[in-house]
């Protein structure tokens, strides 16, 4: 069975009656692919969890303030990404400590995290796209893993296509050099 | 700069060692629901509950005191201690003790506050029960009675209605369907959260999202019971798009003979009637000039219109002459004219001035009191049917 497209959803919502079937709908269309895009930013699953919920409480919340001046998938990926940034800068301002240490006590935290199997190179690998600076890392994760186009990622991030393009980029040549240097 | 495979390989087995909880998905589906959609809103439901209230105290005091309204009883219990009636008209069902005092009113009511409201009273549990189960039947009976376009009885997993019956809840499923947009479809039951549910597509949500015609069932079985027992409905869904390229069309034909009308749509899926000779083909064979509509039934009836006129095709009109007498094209002449004697004919110059009039033409205009220019003739024949056109007069 075919997910329902975004405008019928969106024509649910217009009406007080469907809104509760058309946020449901949303929520199944798109639970997994928010809470991947959340995981990928704040690495463990707790937090994922938490954030996650908050998006979609938001966006429940938010609902009557949907227009339609972007698509429904890209203001739920800036809803999403929104929460996962200020999730990691809570974290960071209520742990006191700087943004290496942050690196390597949080977003590297995949030691002590049960819900992740992989090996000692894969954390390394891990550890190093999420040691690139925030918004690389954030182009990296949504042009990378959701097939995003840059069009759609700037209406995300509220940036222009070509800072976009530079940024990932950059990415790119890090996660390179990372490569050259470990494999 | 793009990653090679190797290095693309490298990173999704990196990634997909982040794992999730088992079920994890569903598990954070209901946690989203309970803190949006099920969220309950207790202040405005208590100022709800009042209002309701207040206007069912009004409501109930012009049908004690007026006694005009047509109400049934329907239920009622009395000993010494106690009298309970539930009263039901169309529409409400209400619940009255010896003081008359309202318990409940309105199928749009909680389920929640009538339990609440049935365990306050002072009579027996086992009486309790017994109301709490006859209302919720009473209620959903009320519901069904009232919307019976959309929801229909029970069908059993061996077609056998009681079997349904000795649940305390019916399922009510729609029998048929028929959409020109996706839907929705959910049965009507009382506290779904009580049910497991899974669909014959696989799906275990109440409800489904349906694009496709087909027929979709239903089983429901009741999570923390002893019986295995499953209710089970069956519904026939059609998703039928508005039929495209219906217009109104003209179609010319000649005289003595006919003109087939097609309607170029799925006859596997829209039904056709012809207004005009109740055929329910694609298209029919018409010899008479008029109007012919066709019906096409698809969810809703839409209509397509053919304006059909006949023409003397043997009769073949020129549309320049060239008066000069060099013998050719000097005269206005209309071809086989001649088999249709009492044929008139007018000439209109362009600025509609009648120039020429003949009661029956024998090809003799020859356009001698008229300059070169363009002019409109019209034709009209013994039997009514009439063909008119431009005519170009060079000199």
């Amino acid at each position: 069975m075919t997910d329902p497209s975004d405008n019928f959803i969106i024509s649910l919502f217009s009406d007080s009656e469907t809104k509760t079937e058309g946020f449901k709908l949303l929520l199944k269309k798109y639970k997994e692919k928010v809470y991947w895009h959340v995981r990928r930013l704040v690495v463990s699953h707790d937090d994922a969890n938490d954030v996650v919920q908050n998006t979609f409480i938001k966006i429940w919340e938010n609902l009557d303030s949907f227009h339609g001046d972007s698509k429904l998938y890209t203001w739920i990926y800036r809803i999403a990404t929104n929460e996962s940034i200020n999730f990691i800068n809570k974290k960071k301002s209520a742990l006191f400590i700087s943004l290496d240490e942050l690196n390597e006590n949080f977003l590297d935290n995949l030691k002590a995290d049960s819900n992740f199997k992989g090996d000692e190179i894969e954390r390394k690998l891990i550890k190093a796209i999420n040691q690139l600076p925030p918004k690389q890392r954030l182009v990296f994760y949504l042009r990378y893993f959701s097939n995003m186009p840059y069009k759609d990622i700037a209406d995300v991030l509220h940036t222009s296509e070509n800072t976009l393009k530079s940024s990932y980029h950059q990415a790119m040549k890090k996660i390179k050099k990372f490569f050259s240097s470990t494999y | 700069m793009k990653l090679n495979n190797n290095e693309n390989d490298k990173i999704k087995e990196a990634f997909d060692g982040y794992e999730v909880p088992k079920d994890y998905f569903d598990f954070l589906e209901k946690n989203i629901l309970n803190k949006t959609v099920n969220k309950r809103n207790f202040i405005s439901d208590k100022i709800f509950t009042s209002a309701l209230l207040a206007i069912s105290v009004i409501i109930l005091s012009i049908i004690i005191y007026i006694n005009k309204v047509n109400t049934t009883q329907v239920f009622e219990y009395a000993n010494n201690n106690y009298y309970l009636s539930i009263l039901s008209n169309d529409s409400d069902l209400y619940v009255l003790d010896n003081a008359n005092k309202i318990l409940y009113l309105n199928i749009d009511s909680n389920e929640n506050d009538i339990i609440n409201a049935i365990n306050k009273l002072n009579i027996p549990e086992k009486e309790k029960n017994s109301l709490k189960l006859n209302y919720r039947l009473l209620k959903y009976n009320l519901i069904a009675n009232n919307q019976t376009d959309v929801i229909d009885t029970v069908k059993t997993a061996n077609d056998n209605i009681d079997e349904n019956e000795k649940f305390d809840t019916p399922l009510y499923m729609p029998r048929e369907i028929c959409s020109e947009k996706p839907i929705l479809l959910g049965p009507s039951i009382p506290n779904q959260e009580r049910y497991k549910f899974k669909w014959s597509n696989g799906e275990t949500n109440n409800k489904i999202y349906i694009s496709e015609s087909g027929t979709y069932s239903l089983t429901i079985t009741p999570i923390n019971s002893q019986t295995t027992k499953s209710l089970y409905a069956t519904t026939k869904v059609k998703i039928l798009p508005p039929p495209k390229g219906l217009s109104s069309k003209n179609i010319s034909g000649c005289v003595g003979s006919e003109v087939t009308l097609s309607v170029d749509i799925d006859t596997t899926k829209y039904q056709i009637k012809w207004m005009n000779n109740n055929s329910n083909s694609k298209s029919i064979n018409v010899s008479k000039a008029g109007t012919y509509i066709a019906k096409i039934i698809g969810c809703e009836t839409y209509l397509d219109t053919f304006n059909v006129s006949f023409s003397h095709c043997d009769v073949i009109i020129p549309n320049a002459i060239t008066p000069n007498g060099d013998g050719i094209n000097d005269v206005f002449e209309i071809k086989n004219i001649e088999n249709y004697p009492n044929t008139q004919l007018y000439i209109y110059a362009n600025d509609g001035k009648l120039i020429y009039h003949s009661k029956d033409y024998k090809n003799d205009w020859d356009a001698s009191n008229v300059q070169a220019g363009t002019y409109m003739y019209k034709i009209i024949f013994p039997d009514k049917i009439s063909q008119s056109g431009t005519l170009l007069i060079i000199k």
